[in-house]
């Protein structure tokens, strides 16, 4: 029974309940911030991976797995930016997606991860393709400026941000919530 | 007998002299200090400013171009003596120190040669000559300068290389250039 009372939860999505109290645009805003940070395709694929590992392991069956795999990244997105929206000002989600959808934004997020992949690529297994870039000074201004924002203060590392208990129990609810749908633990 | 006395005395002088110069705290102070100028090439920046301002004078008709010369006969390492007394007067040797070894680093080496860039570009009558490309930090880099400035910033110290900027306009470095102004300008300029 309880099962079932989740599935709808993960079909439709945690954004579906909180959306008539939420103000659109803050909405559209934060769903665009998770999105370009990556966010939800990291902790998307790092539960498929980890169901991978569990099937390998052989704790879960082929089918098991498919259920797990049936997730889609949409869910995580909605999830991480119902938690956003709940702990953040919307001057903070702006100022975060002004700065990362900046040319100065787009290479630091690339710099960072891609540092981040090659230094640990199980635990950020997001690839970065393309050379390595560097900062010259007119772009370290600009991230300092991002930093002493009222987005950069929390936000200048979504995942730093986003690796705290509060979010890290949102996060991995789903993965928990999948696990009860697809292994039928009642 | 008196040889000995002598080399005694002149021995005494000797470590005296040394322990002055080279042993103090206050002389270990002030000569990290002037390593930190130099590595940050901030001795040279206040000269070079000092000179674009005479430069300024001479196309204004204010000096001669014989006087001009004259004033190019001060040193870097006087612009460094000075700067760094200020230096050690203001911080710690130990800040000082870290900033150094911070600066000596690939990251802190392009971090500087950064920022005397921009003083270049925003202050074109410097006439610096900057050789090669604009540096750039890879995210390695910006993570060391990030970890330098947050430690700066925990220990509520000012970074000296801004510091040495400001102090290229103390009073003091003033006097430095009056000096020198006195025994190349006639007194009626001087």
């Amino acid at each position: 029974m309880k099962v079932l009372a989740l599935i709808p939860w993960l079909l439709a999505g945690p954004l579906a309940t909180a959306d008539e109290t939420l103000d659109p645009v803050a909405v559209d805003a934060t769903i665009d911030l998770v999105r370009i940070t990556r966010v939800d395709e990291l902790y998307w694929t790092l539960s498929r991976n980890a169901s991978r590992e569990m099937f390998a392991e052989k704790r879960i069956t082929g089918s098991q797995l498919q259920c797990f795999e049936s997730v889609e990244i949409e869910t995580y997105t909605q999830a991480i930016a119902v938690f956003l929206l709940r702990d953040l000002r919307i001057e903070e989600i702006q100022s975060a997606l002004d700065f990362y959808s900046s040319p100065t934004g787009v290479k630091f997020q690339h710099m960072a991860y891609q540092l981040n992949w090659e230094k640990n690529p199980k635990e950020f297994p997001l690839k970065v393709e393309g050379p390595k870039q560097s900062m010259n000074l007119a772009e370290l201004t600009a991230l300092g400026r991002f930093r002493d924002s009222a987005g950069g203060l929390r936000l200048s590392c979504p995942l730093t941000y986003l690796n705290r208990p509060e979010a890290l129990s949102t996060i991995g609810a789903i993965f928990l919530e999948t696990r009860m749908v697809c292994e039928d633990i009642k | 007998m008196k040889g000995f006395l002598l080399f005694l005395v002149l021995l005494a002088g000797g470590v005296a002299w040394s322990y002055t110069h080279y042993f103090s705290p206050d002389a270990r102070h002030r000569r990290a200090a002037s390593a930190f100028l130099a590595q940050v090439h901030m001795d040279e920046l206040a000269r070079v400013a000092m000179m674009a301002a005479y430069r300024t004078e001479q196309e204004k008709g204010k000096v001669t171009a014989a006087e001009v010369a004259c004033m190019e006969g001060m040193t870097v390492v006087q612009f460094n003596e000075v700067l760094a007394n200020l230096l050690k007067k203001k911080l710690p040797r130990r800040d000082i120190e870290v900033a150094t070894n911070f600066y000596r680093t690939p990251a802190g080496e392009k971090f500087s040669s950064m920022i005397l860039r921009a003083i270049a570009g925003r202050v074109p009558s410097l006439e610096m000559k900057l050789e090669g490309e604009e540096p750039s930090l890879f995210m390695e880099e910006i993570l060391e300068l990030d970890a330098y400035r947050k430690s700066l910033r925990s220990q509520q110290s000012v970074d000296p290389l801004q510091l040495s900027l400001d102090l290229t306009l103390d009073p003091d470095m003033a006097e430095l250039e009056r000096v020198q102004r006195r025994k190349c300008l006639p007194a009626s300029k001087a």
